[in-house]
């Protein structure tokens, strides 16, 4: 038994116990998990947002005492919360004692950053990258995992910029990086872990770093940053498609085998870094390509939902009750973004409900 | 990779999950069974946001090369051809699929914005142009119940809080000068409207998939509006009374019907209203900082009891 954080074993219950619904309490799952308490994913978020709120009260109200190095010591308190949680509380993927941990550690980070240095955005890459990478692994958490990763390719692009003094070659060298992790993490989701947090965290690289690599991609060949003649089409467009039809490619075929979802949402992003790639491809106007691809986009999924609706190999397009609640609330929220705004009249100021006050047909002031 | 298999036989084997539910649970660890349903539900509403985003635009411009009276007829041609769709399947009794849940949201929004740019070029509804708002809500709500959709049901509450004047992002309704911060009565207003709403619903017996829908947004606009209240000096008194009996109302609710979302609702959008009024009233800066920090820690302890006590209701 560990109290420094949960083995394989009872992350693999927990796991189960979440998936399948069963309550935590029961003697012979007590057992099993030994007082580890985890909680839903909405609970999570909420415990989270406060305890970021918590974190950063914490350091004004040190900052508006006057106390010198406000920041470390906020850090180093917070971090000390964090861990007592952990160890004495039991909580594994709680929202608060991972709020608490990241706050503190980018607190000391940015403690460390303050004083005006020589180089200071590489040192506060590099730095941000070490506490987000610190605080991913001691929770586990492949959010900050991720961040991580992100912040290391945005040091790689400060340290090349510095020595290079070219904008695009230091881009195209963090979009290589990025590029690099995506296709690693890809083929390294191969392997058999025990321990499910480790697969997550190669979910969330193998879906973000496609992203990343792309968006470091276009960086490279901004006009205005570069100050340079732009270079041929193939190194400014095909190369970069190539690039991403093969991750998308590979991803897709990889979700398929091994029947995981992040490679398939990776083939998805790639899809649409194509898609926005290929804007240039006609001389139609903007409101017409987005219409065109959409309808397109549309009907290929309505077409795969309606031949997947009977199983092909085990491929199914019908929903299986695996605790989606939350999305299915995004989805109405969702919904209600994709409504049109409301079209003001020049000539009528609007008129909320048609009254002054109240609404609901009322015309009277109040 | 990883498979929970094993867990799952030992489970089934202890008699705590049926052989049912086990041999469901495996055959989705070993991929003999693979859902892609979430991922095609991605798919649909990113294309259905690039067409409207299109859509958008086409309106925005006015098009005088096509005419008003031509994009009017197209557009609306558009909508009727997804609600034919979903109107079909009805008519031969069959489950929508979710790309027939897509479609007919599509039809909905195509629908809003023909309404919205016709009423902007032909003035209809002259100086009461703001009702065509609410028509838009009454002709969702039918297509929402004659077809049994929450996509579109939810376009309806959004053209219903749009005509009560409340539209935009939530933290608009914080901000200085911002014309949302003055719409905290309408948002109360619209909020009290659904409640009637979801009672008729409820009492009608109509499904809970719509209940959920609309308890969700009238709470959501109910905070939204007395949070406005709060961040308003002639306001501030009765927005938090508003507040405290919302959050009161909202974890009760939760705690009741075992509803964890509703007591997280009273407890952030609670702590978030106080913290705001502390903000305003108290004028040294550690004081109110203090204050906002006792709060938070408070609604971070009370969230983790109620937490508790949900579990054990359920057990």
């Amino acid at each position: 038994m560990t109290s420094f954080r949960p083995t394989p074993g009872q992350e693999r219950w927990m796991l189960v116990a979440a998936r399948a619904g069963i309550q935590r309490d029961a003697a012979w799952l007590v057992e099993r998990i030994e007082g580890w308490t985890a909680v839903t994913a909405l609970a999570r978020y909420a415990f989270f947002i406060l305890g970021v709120f918590a974190a950063g009260l914490i350091a004004v109200v040190f900052k508006l005492m006057s106390i010198p190095q406000y920041l470390l010591l906020t850090g180093l308190f917070l971090v000390a919360a964090a861990e007592w949680l952990i160890v004495q509380r039991r909580l594994f993927g709680a929202g608060i004692e991972e709020a608490l941990e990241l706050a503190g550690l980018l607190m000391i980070a940015l403690q460390a950053v303050m004083n005006p240095v020589e180089s200071l955005e590489i040192r506060a890459s590099l730095l941000l990258a070490l506490m987000l990478l610190a605080a991913g692994l001691r929770l586990l958490n492949p959010l900050f995992t991720t961040l991580s990763v992100m912040a290391l390719s945005g040091a790689i692009y400060f340290i090349r910029a510095r020595h290079t003094g070219g904008h695009i070659s230091a881009a195209t060298m963090a979009s290589v990086f990025s590029f690099a992790v995506a296709c690693a993490a890809l083929y390294a989701g191969k392997v058999q872990f025990r321990r499910p947090s480790y697969d997550r965290m190669l979910n969330w690289l193998i879906i973000a770093m496609p992203l990343a690599a792309y968006v470091w991609f276009k960086a490279a060949n901004v006009p205005g940053l570069s100050g340079q003649a732009s270079r041929d089409t193939w190194s400014l467009h095909v190369l970069p498609m190539l690039m991403l039809m093969a991750l998308g490619g590979a991803a897709l075929t990889a979700g398929i085998r091994r029947r995981v979802h992040a490679p398939l949402i990776a083939g998805i992003v790639c899809a649409g870094c194509i898609a926005y790639e290929l804007r240039n491809l006609t001389t139609l106007p903007l409101k017409f390509k987005l219409i065109v691809w959409g309808t397109t986009a549309l009907l290929l999924t309505v077409g795969l939902n309606r031949h997947l609706r009977t199983p092909r190999r085990g491929i199914t397009s019908k929903k299986f009750a695996e605790g989606s609640g939350s999305l299915d609330l995004l989805q109405l929220a969702g919904a209600s973004a994709l409504a049109p705004p409301t079209v003001p009249r020049p000539d009528a100021p609007f008129k909320g409900g048609g009254g002054t006050f109240g609404g609901g047909g009322a015309s009277g002031n109040y | 990779m990883h498979s929970l298999e094993p867990e799952y036989r030992e489970l089934n084997a202890a008699g705590l999950l049926e052989a049912s539910a086990a041999s469901r649970a495996i055959a989705l660890e070993r991929g003999e069974i693979f859902s892609v349903f979430e991922e095609i539900r991605l798919a649909l509403y990113a294309a259905v946001a690039a067409i409207m985003a299109g859509v958008g635009l086409l309106v925005k411009d006015n098009l005088d090369r096509i005419g008003p009276l031509t994009l009017t007829m197209v557009l609306a041609l558009a909508a009727a051809g997804c609600y034919g769709i979903a109107i079909r399947t009805r008519l031969r009794r069959e489950t929508r699929s979710i790309g027939g849940d897509y479609l007919l949201l599509l039809g909905a929004l195509l629908l809003s914005a023909d309404v919205g740019y016709a009423e902007s070029q032909f003035h209809w509804l002259g100086s009461q142009w703001s009702w065509y708002l609410l028509i838009l809500a009454v002709l969702h709500a039918v297509a929402a119940y004659a077809l049994d959709s929450r996509l579109v049901l939810s376009v309806s509450l959004t053209s219903l809080a749009g005509w009560f004047g409340v539209e935009g992002p939530m933290q608009n309704l914080l901000q200085a000068n911002d014309p949302l911060r003055n719409s905290g009565f309408n948002a109360l207003a619209c909020a009290s409207t659904l409640f009637i709403w979801r009672e008729l619903h409820r009492r009608l017996l109509g499904t809970l998939e719509f209940k959920e829908v609309l308890e969700h947004f009238a709470a959501n606009l109910g905070f939204w509006g007395a949070l406005a209240l709060c961040s308003s000096a002639n306001t501030r008194l009765v927005g938090l009374v508003i507040l405290i009996l919302l959050a009161f109302a909202s974890v009760r609710k939760g705690l009741q019907n075992s509803e964890e979302l509703f007591v997280i609702y009273g407890i952030v959008y609670g702590a978030i209203g106080l913290c705001v009024v502390e903000a305003h009233i108290l004028a040294d800066k550690l004081s109110a900082a203090m204050l906002e920090l006792a709060t938070v820690t408070a609604a971070v302890i009370v969230l983790w009891r109620f937490r508790h006590r949900m579990k054990a209701a359920a057990e």
